[in-house]
């Protein structure tokens, strides 16, 4: 099979792998037919995340048709149309069982901090991910879920992870009626979160990035109130000016590692490796929050540490909220706001790549090139089929 | 569902009317939010494969590094690019200590630049002999080197020994 191998940093291609083959009585193979390009896979692209070895599959974001089920598998038959949480999940710990898929404990032996994840290094269990032609799926009685036909391919391929992050987002960020919301990023999980603060009745959306046409996009998208923060010399001045000196009721960081703005964060964290990735969304946020405020993290950002003002959380008293996101609690409601026509993910996706050109796909993607704000990977199987 | 505020109001706001957002407040009520509360029980039975004890274990294929914060390895693991070379080693050594720990991380970060490193070794059969002709006259020439030197050393024990 055709498959996105890793060769360094800001570097891959796409090479032949074996198929993979059922490793347990609980896998499937799933062909992919549908990929993305996750904003956190450009932290793996830069070699920001630790054990990411040449010749890994990324890919967390991918729907596909089950080509093989192991002997144990009963929910999903080959044939199946399924789109695939990007979280690896084992249905049966405690955390599971309490609906955290994301903090499943049972699929990743690399570490104790997160569930396995599809294409995510080994640092989240080494599985490969959903830029090639298959896949194997661990536990495909848990994870997998039959994409309904009334669910277009393109929104149900959002809903593995883009989509149910940003709504987690929102939803971590506890927002009551009448809210000002601030979300930093108007990358695709940025912008789902403006949207869907506002289903939970935020009374004001302020989306901030450096990228004036995403900022354009997610402006009528959204709609928000949009702030370029190059244009600022002091980013937290002005959301504080803005709010009456007060700052935002609640702040979503939809960045992560690969932020910028800052020169001490982007040099230590970016360059010298003395922190987990640059943390500039997280010290603006801290700040720009109010007083007694909620600043929800899903922005990814690597281990060990990070530069950030935990003395003003503290003294401000606020409660910091961050996760991976357990996609699957959210898709029965996730369904209904696409059904009810609240939301329709797939607009977001501005440009469909061959597998082939993949290389070409993430230096778009990462350097925000020709509009770009969500990419799809067609599989070469899925072209010819 | 209205709110009783107790925080001081921004009064600035310039943003539309929020009402006419297309699905404004369909979530409004935080009770009826999927992720609320954070952690919820499923019922006992529902939606799980196995007790967690007794789920089958996957045969590794592959070293897996297990880290030392776990006390056993997890039933399902990746298959993807076993450890090779130094970078394995180093790989390896990092995986000795706790996730707290820099000696975790930063060994990995290097592994990664080391396998890159071997990666191009992989990739260009051209590189790989120019390195071993290149191994193979660095160690001819110390060869020479050290039989020059013994030879010295003969000849100047000799002289001595006149």
């Amino acid at each position: 099979m055709r498959a996105m191998s890793y060769r360094g940093p800001r570097r891959v291609r796409v090479v032949d792998k074996p198929v993979p083959r059922i490793e347990h009585p609980d896998d499937a193979i799933v062909r992919v037919t549908r990929a993305a390009i996750c904003g956190s896979d450009i932290h793996l692209w830069n070699g920001l995340v630790p054990d990411t070895r040449v010749g890994h599959t990324f890919g967390h974001e991918f729907t596909g048709i089950v080509e093989a089920v192991g002997s144990a598998v009963r929910n999903v038959k080959v044939g199946d149309r399924v789109l695939v949480p990007f979280n690896i999940a084992c249905g049966s710990c405690y955390w599971c069982r309490h609906g955290q898929t994301s903090s499943c404990h049972n699929t990743n032996p690399n570490s104790s901090l997160c569930c396995g994840i599809y294409g995510y290094s080994h640092t989240t269990g080494g599985y490969d991910g959903g830029q090639a032609d298959y896949v194997r799926v661990p536990f495909a009685d848990v994870n997998p879920v039959l994409i309904p036909d009334d669910i277009a391919e393109d929104d149900a391929l959002l809903l593995t992870d883009a989509c149910p992050t940003g709504y987690q987002a929102a939803e971590m960020a506890e927002i009551q009626e009448g809210d000002s919301v601030l979300v930093f990023g108007a990358g695709p999980i940025g912008m789902f979160a403006a949207r869907f603060a506002w289903l939970m009745g935020a009374g004001r959306v302020v989306v901030t990035d450096r990228e004036d046409y995403r900022l354009e996009f997610v402006k009528r998208w959204g709609p928000a109130e949009t702030v370029n923060f190059l244009s600022l010399n002091d980013p937290v001045l002005h959301f504080k000016k803005i709010t009456d000196s007060v700052g935002f009721d609640r702040v979503i960081d939809a960045v992560g590692c690969d932020a910028s703005g800052s020169f001490l964060q982007t040099i230590t964290g970016k360059y010298l490796f003395l922190q987990g990735g640059a943390a500039t969304s997280l010290h603006w946020g801290i700040n720009s929050v109010r007083k007694s405020g909620v600043v929800s993290i899903v922005g990814v950002y690597g281990p060990p540490w990070n530069l950030a003002p935990m003395g003003s959380a503290m003294n401000k008293g606020l409660t910091l909220r961050g996760a991976q996101c357990s996609v699957k609690r959210y898709l029965p409601r996730l369904f209904e706001h696409i059904r009810e026509g609240r939301v329709k993910p797939s607009e977001l996706l501005t440009h469909r790549i061959p597998l082939e050109d993949i290389a070409d796909g993430y230096h778009l993607f990462t350097h925000k090139r020709d509009g770009i704000i969500k990419p799809v990977v067609v599989p070469t199987s899925a072209k010819a089929a | 569902m209205a709110q009783t505020r107790t925080v001081p109001r921004d009064t600035s706001r310039k943003s539309v009317d929020y009402r006419h957002v297309p699905g404004w407040g369909a979530d409004l009520d935080p009770g009826d939010r999927p992720g609320v509360p954070r952690e919820r029980a499923l019922p006992v039975g529902e939606g799980m494969r196995w007790p967690e004890a007794e789920i089958p274990q996957q045969k590794p294929s592959i070293r897996i590094f297990l880290s030392v914060e776990r006390h056993r390895m997890t039933p399902v693991q990746g298959t993807s690019c076993p450890p090779r070379g130094l970078s394995g080693v180093l790989r390896a050594f990092a995986y000795r200590f706790g996730e707290a720990r820099l000696a975790r991380w930063l060994p990995l970060l290097l592994a990664d630049r080391v396998d890159v490193l071997e990666g191009y070794l992989e990739e260009s059969p051209r590189l790989r002999r120019s390195i071993l002709w290149g191994l193979g006259a660095l160690a001819g020439a110390g060869l020479l080197a050290a039989a020059a030197r013994a030879a010295e050393r003969r000849r100047v024990s000799a002289f001595g020994d006149r």
